[in-house]
């Protein structure tokens, strides 16, 4: 694979949590991992691995107990938490295992709702509407999220959470509730955004079937990377 | 099962602990209806008695029978009439408090064996006994009597009066010619003592011991030994029976038997020749029954509103916590319990909570009957004598049909929830439906009905006024009209409120800051499951400003009326002294004594004849000092009241006239008139009409032939004193006060003075009377525990809802977090949430309370003016309800506002979204 510029960083990454009946359980144990810019980098392993905290910690909704995680140049454990708000409204999107749509919204609204957030300054419109096509859902764009399949509701979650054209996507497990077809399918998605988007893709999963899709692979076992290629 | 039970209700305890309060609320107030109609009724009775007491200075429930024992062979007829009076009590049910028997010999003359130079030549005196005599008097000269005859004389005490009148001297003896002892003799009599009542006011006293100047009272042995023989068997003795039944002991459940049986009772010993002076509670007994009656119907139907409002509230809460365990029920449905187990577990959870509830609303329901009983206007209490409350068994009912009604309301939505499995559930998620009322246009239709009630009572304005001065009370259907019309009015809003936030949302759409974008798109999707709350508030809302527009309302236009009517604050008539045959003017200067008179003036009325045509009552008075000392409303005339004096002032012979008499007759401004009494006469000049004087009434009630009362128009002329009484003579008139601070200085005046007083007005004591009305005071206790209610209710349900939402959405605040919304964005979120959906309901319930307030308190008034209204209605809104209504819903949006940002910012999005993945 040829050299390609970094677009994060992170190094000896630790995360403890405190147990109930105290004392601390060590989750993540020293983890370095470096992010290609226009990849799709996985993070595999069993449950209990601690990928989920990791891109938790990545994607600047946790914060690493030591360790220093770099976007581009910045240290994002550094920044105040508004400056986080708005890194995850502006350069990250991030897609969950379990459907996370808004149920209020209709796809297309919540869509759009990314973009509002965004501050985006285009053609909101236009900008969705490509975004629900990237992912083959410009037919039911106008329906509500309890009216969609559950592949259905995962391509409007990427579509939600590419549509601000954000540097860096997360995607914890996204394929973990789909069949192996849909599932192919999502991956054939990130493949086009990578391509066209210049978009980054960080994702967990659990599923040896996919590490032909990625650029780079992470094996995660106990909180600690045991192989990467 | 009962286990699960429990952890399932410790779970959930916020729910249950609200439908507790909404439990015992309900049966507090079921059980405080009874007993305070009960105390209420029991006082109601108690005053009438007593101030007939007072006013009468007769016993309430005294019966008189009398009759007249000619010879010795009717002592078995006078024995046997005895007997049945003492019966009597038991026949009719009631204790008595007094049974006197008192009997005397018609009059007989008596001389002085040893005459003094000053006695008169000769008495007439009548022998007498009354039962326990000698317990009611005491002796002021002399010694108590002795009975036995001794060398043919008797001992006998007179009363102060009689000692006094007859020039009596103690010991002295009189002899009789006709009265005979047992050897034939003349009878002596020896006046030994001088006796007065023991005790001021004694019931026992039928007629005053000063009164009875004849009454020579002997021992009942004597009595009996010089009647009860041969030795004067044709002494014609007068026999008198005084019965005095206890009133305690007469209540609305046995007054119209007392009545029936009074009746036929007297027929039956009309028939046995015994004469029977009817009881003053016959006629006491059918006013204070009307009374009741309006009281109690009055009450009934104000209470209505706010159990329908409690069990709405039971129902909501029921039905939150319901889908809130839709899960839980459908998980048991499929492993395959029945709708029935489920039902039953329900039930089973209502009936604890039902039971508890019963208990402890028992005894609130107490509390608040004491409370009720210490209100004297709106939200206003006094500490004073307390109602003597009681748990019959009517109160038990009430709990019982109170219970019953709450387990009903709570497990009815759950007949609907257990027949939804996991399946159906979530399909019907996916679903908006809309509301029952709203495809059968039942808001529109409710509306209607409200509103046809408010325009057919409205048209017959003049028949309700007509029926309550008959005695009728509040009309039921006028004020269910209106709780239909603020029922309808807010379901109606319910269809308005969505339009204007998606109104907003459409207008806004693409500059709405997220979290603006975001909330209101909430308020639009998911008001089918806010329709409740929102409806909750607009109805608790508009309820409690209409109670409180009511309570307000009436008792501030009732006391109005009264002053207005009686004119200044204090009004006296005194009775002239006849000198030589004429009515002799008392002088006037010497009322300038009393203390705390700020001004005075003469008010003479006179009735007067119009061009020797027509009648109308003349006011003759002094228009500066009038001015000074009537209570006048601004705003009643179209200039100010003191432009009509000043014209009175200018011209002695300008009058003003009654607009009526205008509209009538057709006079004019500057028109000459004739007024005249007999035939004398002046010429006036007409220099204005009104529509308002003080004590004037453009029409009064007057009964008619049928016995009906019917409005009939009166005149009013006013004109000048010092010509009334130049043409016509000074004649007796009222004197009007204004005081400084209470009429306590005229009383006393009148007390020192000995003035002799042929009417009386007090405004203080008038205004007191009217706080004091059962009708007035159970009306406000009512609206003001309803008021409460209503806080509470709306407090109460405003937290739960919002708490509950939140909770129900962490997930979804998770991933608003996530996507980069900082905590301050959802707060805002969740603020501008609260405005659009409560906040706008609280504002249109406000609403419908003043449409409704402005149109049906007019109306509702009607059923509380003991008099015919003098005076244009005027609707008061005490701003300070207002400050206590929006004071707690604003105290209860902020603590929600705490809670939630409490919540959110304690949010961990991981947290959160992890939520999601369970």
């Amino acid at each position: 694979m040829a050299y390609r510029e970094l677009i994060m960083r992170a190094n000896d990454i630790t995360r403890s949590f405190p147990l109930a009946g105290g004392g601390k359980i060590q989750v993540l144990k020293g983890i370095s991992v470096e992010i290609p810019k226009k990849s799709i980098t996985l993070l595999r392993g069993r449950s209990g691995s601690g990928k989920t905290t990791l891109i938790n910690i990545l994607s600047a909704l946790d914060y690493p107990t030591e360790g220093n995680v770099f976007f581009k140049d910045q240290d994002i454990t550094k920044m105040s938490e508004g400056a986080r708000e708005a890194l995850r409204r502006k350069d990250i999107g991030i897609i969950f295992q379990s459907v996370s749509l808004i149920p209020i919204m209709t796809a297309y609204e919540n869509v759009e709702f990314s973009l509002r957030l965004a501050g985006y300054e285009g053609d909101r419109k236009e900008r969705v509407e490509k975004a629900l096509r990237l992912v083959g859902l410009g037919a039911r764009m106008h329906h509500m999220p309890q009216e969609l399949s559950g592949g259905e509701q995962q391509r409007v979650a990427i579509a939600r959470a590419v549509a601000h054209r954000p540097k860096l996507i997360f995607a914890d497990e996204p394929t973990a509730e789909l069949d192996s077809g849909t599932a192919r399918h999502v991956m054939k998605i990130f493949r086009d955004l990578v391509e066209e988007e210049d978009i980054t893709i960080v994702m967990t999963t659990h599923d040896i079937s996919l590490m032909d899709a990625a650029d780079k692979t992470y094996v995660m076992e106990d909180g600690e990377v045991v192989g990467n290629g | 099962m009962i286990r699960f039970l429990f952890q399932k209700m410790l779970h959930k305890k916020w729910l249950i602990f609200s439908l507790f309060i909404g439990n015992i609320l309900l049966v507090a107030i079921a059980a405080s209806h009874p007993m305070y109609k009960a105390a209420a009724i029991k006082r109601m009775f108690a005053d009438d008695f007593t101030q007939f007491t007072q006013e009468e200075n007769r016993h309430p429930a005294l019966m008189t029978f009398s009759m007249s024992r000619k010879t010795l062979s009717e002592q078995e007829n006078i024995e046997k009439i005895r007997e049945d009076v003492a019966a009597l009590s038991d026949e009719l049910g009631i204790p008595y408090e007094h049974n006197i028997f008192f009997r005397y010999q018609m009059a007989q003359t008596a001389v002085w064996v040893h005459p003094r130079s000053t006695s008169p030549a000769s008495v007439n005196f009548c022998l007498s006994d009354m039962t326990e005599f000698t317990d009611h008097i005491e002796i002021i000269y002399g010694r108590m009597y002795e009975p036995g005859i001794h060398d043919h004389m008797i001992e006998t005490l007179v009363s102060e009066s009689t000692f006094i009148d007859n020039d009596l001297v103690l010991d002295d003896v009189l002899e009789f010619r006709y009265i005979k002892d047992g050897e034939g003799e003349n009878l002596l009599v020896k006046v030994v003592g001088v006796f007065r009542n023991n005790e001021e006011a004694d019931a026992y006293w039928v007629k005053s011991p000063n009164t009875m100047k004849d009454n020579f009272f002997i021992t009942p042995d004597t009595f009996d030994a010089l009647y009860g023989s041969d030795w004067n068997y044709k002494a014609v003795l007068r026999c008198n029976w005084y019965l005095m039944l206890d009133t305690d002991y007469i209540t609305t459940d046995n007054a119209d038997e007392l009545r029936s049986k009074t009746k036929a009772l007297i027929e039956k010993f009309a028939e046995k020749g015994v004469t029977v002076d009817e009881p003053p509670y016959m006629e006491l007994l059918s006013n204070l029954v009307t009374k009741v009656n309006k009281v109690s119907a009055t009450l009934m139907i104000l209470q209505v509103p706010v159990l329908i409002l409690l069990c709405a509230f039971l129902f909501m809460i029921s039905s939150q916590m319901l889908s809130l365990e839709q899960n839980e029920i459908s998980m048991f449905k499929s492993r395959g319990a029945g709708s029935f187990q489920i039902f039953m577990l329900y039930l089973m959870q209502s009936l604890f909570i039902a039971l508890i509830s019963a208990v402890i609303g028992l005894f609130l329901g107490r509390y608040m009957c004491q409370a009720l009983g210490s209100s004297v206007a709106f939200l206003e209490f006094v500490s004073r004598r307390s109602l003597g409350v009681e748990f019959t068994k009517e109160v038990f009912l009430y709990v019982g049909v109170a219970s019953l009604l709450s387990v009903l309301v709570t497990v009815l939505p759950v007949i609907s929830y257990s027949r939804v499995s996991i399946v159906s559930l979530k399909r019907n998620r996916a679903r908006v439906k809309k509301q029952f009322w709203q495809r059968f246009y039942l808001d529109f239709l409710l509306l209607g009905v409200g509103i046809y009630g408010l325009y057919n009572f409205t048209n017959q304005k003049d028949s309700l006024v007509t029926k309550v001065l008959n005695g009728g009370s509040l009309d039921p259907m006028l004020y269910f009209s209106s709780s239909i019309f603020i029922l309808g009015a807010g379901l109606v809003a319910l269809r308005i409120q969505p339009l204007i936030v998606k109104l907003l949302f459409k207008v806004g759409k693409k500059v709405w800051s997220p979290q603006t974008y975001a909330s209101l798109l909430q308020t639009i999707r998911t008001s089918s499951k806010q329709y409740f709350i929102m409806c909750f508030l607009i109805l608790t809302v508009s309820l409690g400003i209409f109670n409180a527009t009511v309570a307000r309302t009436i008792l501030s236009n009732a006391e109005n009326n009264t002053v207005y009517q009686i004119g200044p604050d204090v009004v006296m008539k005194e009775r002239w002294k006849k000198v030589d045959g004429v009515a002799k003017e008392p002088n006037v200067a010497r009322f300038d004594l009393i203390e705390g008179v700020e001004s005075m003036t003469i008010v003479q009325r006179d009735m007067v004849t119009v061009n020797k045509i027509y009648n109308a009552d003349f006011m003759a008075i002094e228009p500066k000092k009038f001015g000074e000392t009537v209570n006048m409303k601004d705003g009643l005339l179209p200039t100010h009241f003191y432009n009509y004096l000043n014209a009175l002032a200018a011209d002695a012979n300008a009058i003003l006239l009654s607009e009526n008499f205008r509209s009538a007759y057709g006079y004019e401004i500057g028109d000459k008139i004739i007024l005249s009494q007999g035939t004398t006469n002046f010429t006036a000049t007409i220099y204005g009409f009104f529509d308002y004087w003080p004590t004037y009434s453009a029409t009064v009630m007057e009964k008619q032939a049928d016995d009906t009362l019917q409005p009939v128009n009166k005149f009013l002329i006013v004109g000048n004193l010092s010509t009334a009484q130049f043409t016509w003579d000074v004649r007796p008139y009222e004197v009007w006060f204004k005081m400084t601070d209470g009429a306590d200085g005229v009383y006393d005046f009148i007390e020192q003075n000995n003035i002799d007083v042929e009417k009386f007005e007090d405004r203080f004591e008038s205004t007191r009377k009217i706080r004091n009305q059962t009708l007035f005071q159970g009306t406000n206790g009512i609206l003001t525990m309803s008021f409460i209610v209503i806080l509470v209710l709306c407090g109460a349900g405003f937290l739960i809802y919002w708490i509950l939402s939140i909770r129900s959405r962490e997930l979804l605040f998770g991933v608003f977090r996530a996507m980069g919304m900082s905590k301050g964005a959802i707060l805002h979120m969740l603020v501008n949430e609260q405005i659009f959906s409560s906040l706008l309901s609280i504002g249109l319930g406000a609403l419908i309370g003043v449409i409704a307030s402005r149109n049906f308190v007019p109306l509702i008034q009607i059923a509380y003016s003991a008099d015919h209204q003098s005076l244009p209605l005027e609707l008061i809104t005490q701003s300070s309800d207002m400050v206590r209504l929006f004071t707690i819903i604003g105290i209860v949006f902020i603590v929600c506002m705490i809670i939630l940002s409490r919540i959110v910012l304690s949010m961990k999005i991981t947290n959160a979204l992890k939520l999601g993945e369970d």
